[in-house]
């Protein structure tokens, strides 16, 4: 079983225990637990890796719930945390509701995703699961027109620019803009990189699950694509993972009904089954296979080497500079290409100075992660390329 | 002076409020407020009790049984919590001259308390 990333040995085996009770909480499968929490040092141990595993929101409730047991000051101190992170949650959700109405009022559609969305649809109770910004999907060909709504009309600020002016609509993942203290995260697709180009982002608002907020309708994905998509932050989000992408998985297996043939069936149109399969590995690692269920057959699903290879690209230490080289496999068309490996490989003068590099600092910087990573990404396959 | 909520006013939470569990109680805010109003018992007791349209008379009561003190102590402790909510627009108060019976109100009959506070009216208008 995986360790808790950054954690000293003499203490992992009590602060494991205790975030990986968190993570399986309330899960199907799992057993109940309780038990006291360490003492001391290994207290403040426990609250940094919750909040690092984002799992503060699942210790307050086993707390709430009696299954954890603290000292009237321990209590006090994970109330304290608990108690901000929830303040900016509710400053999220307001957040929410002001960009979805401006947007709709645009005729644009929205999506919100992960965090928000999933406290209030696969959660027992919002409460216990926190999050740090808020996220919405935008449909591709109306990307720009949000991004300029939520700077004019919401006073945000971009938080960086583009590569180059026009990559965020063709080929990036998101713009983050800084509305306030909240980051607000606009997303065209799920992840940067290779397989955030492999989605069919018109298919992402065939569907919807709706949900109330502050007694207004908003929609999130689908349960299929909610599944889907908790699959790649499980598997592409952190590295390594965060623990709480683990339990987002196991509930939106217990609340959603999802047909596991139908994620496989949408796995395999996007080319991401290596990211199924990836996600499942994960939960079992994490959370046992007990618990992991009918996850588990998802460890068994077949991957082509160029998904592996495509995959790998996000897992090495210079996979900034590894997902892109790995994106311009599966972008079809030789301008297209042209556009995105210029973009990536000379970046406009703001962006440059935004980052505070010369063009010099990017190619060595570049040229020296990839040079390390270079093993990993070395067996490409053969073959027919992308369409 | 905020005229002070009569028994048979029947009160609920506001739809636009948005809430948080804690561990030391609920965060709730209101549509009129940037800030969270952090409410420990028993004003997170009061909150779950609006999760339904009640009598502040019902409500008085619920709470005198379940704290075991008298009705009195229950209105003072209560009236800071329910102008709190108020103020913050996190409070929908029913006209009972309105409306028959909690529950079953059109919207034209629920008024956002803070804005009849503003206006100065009382609840029958």
């Amino acid at each position: 079983m995986p360790t808790v990333p950054g954690v000293a040995s003499a203490e992992c085996t009590e602060t494991e225990e205790v975030l990986r009770s968190c993570v399986v909480h309330g899960v199907e499968g799992s057993s109940s637990w309780s038990g006291r929490s360490p003492d001391g040092d290994r207290f403040e141990s426990l609250i940094s890796r919750a909040i690092e595993q984002r799992l503060l929101g699942a210790l307050a409730q086993m707390t709430h719930e009696g299954a954890l047991v603290l000292s009237d000051d321990q209590l006090c101190v994970l109330a304290s945390h608990h108690t901000r992170w929830a303040s900016h949650g509710l400053g999220l959700e307001r957040l929410t509701l002001d960009v979805s109405e401006r947007l709709a009022s645009a005729d644009l559609s929205t999506r919100v995703l992960k965090g928000v969305a999933l406290a209030h649809i696969v959660y027992d109770d919002p409460s216990w699961r926190l999050a740090a910004d808020l996220d919405l999907l935008i449909p591709a060909q109306s990307f720009d027109g949000a991004v300029s709504l939520a700077t004019r009309d919401l006073g945000g600020e971009p938080a960086l620019p583009e590569l180059r002016p026009g990559f965020d609509r063709e080929f990036g993942k998101e713009a983050m803009v800084q509305i306030g203290p909240y980051e607000l995260d606009l997303h065209r697709t799920f992840v940067t990189g290779p397989f955030g180009l492999t989605i069919d982002l018109d298919e992402l608002f065939d569907d919807a699950t709706p949900f109330t907020l502050g007694g207004r309708t908003v929609h999130a994905l689908g349960p299929t694509h909610m599944f889907v998509h908790a699959c790649y932050n499980a598997a592409l989000g952190d590295h390594p993972v965060r623990w709480c992408s683990i339990r987002d998985l196991l509930l939106c297996r217990d609340r959603l009904g999802v047909d596991l043939d139908e994620v496989v069936s949408t796995a395999r149109r996007w080319r991401a089954t290596g990211i199924v399969r990836r996600a499942a590995e994960l939960v079992v690692e994490v959370a046992g296979a007990d618990v992991a269920g009918e996850i588990v057959e998802l460890t068994a699903l077949e991957v082509s080497r160029r998904e592996s290879w495509l995959l790998k690209s996000y897992l090495t230490p210079a996979r900034s500079y590894s997902r892109p080289l790995a994106a311009l496999a599966v972008i079809p068309g030789i301008r297209p290409r042209w556009r995105y490996a210029r973009a990536v490989v000379a970046p406009s003068e703001e962006y440059l100075r935004s980052r505070g590099w010369s063009r010099g600092r990017h190619v060595r910087r570049a040229i020296g992660r990839l040079r390390r990573a270079w093993s990993p990404i070395h067996a490409r396959p053969t073959g027919s390329r992308e369409r | 002076m905020t005229p002070p909520f009569e028994d048979d006013s029947i009160v609920a939470r506001a739809p636009e409020a948005l809430w948080r569990r804690v561990l030391g109680g609920v965060l709730v805010l209101g549509p009129c407020s940037d800030d969270a109003l952090e409410l420990t018992s028993p004003g997170d007791v009061v909150w779950a009790l609006l999760g339904d349209p009640i009598s502040v008379g019902a409500l008085v009561e619920a709470l005198s049984e379940g704290f075991a003190v008298s009705g009195a102590v229950v209105r003072a402790e209560i009236a800071s919590t329910l102008d709190a909510l108020a103020d913050v627009g996190a409070l929908v108060v029913f006209d009972p001259a309105e409306s028959d019976q909690a529950g079953s109100h059109p919207e034209g009959e629920i008024r956002s308390e803070t804005a009849r506070r503003r206006s100065g009216t009382d609840a029958s208008g």
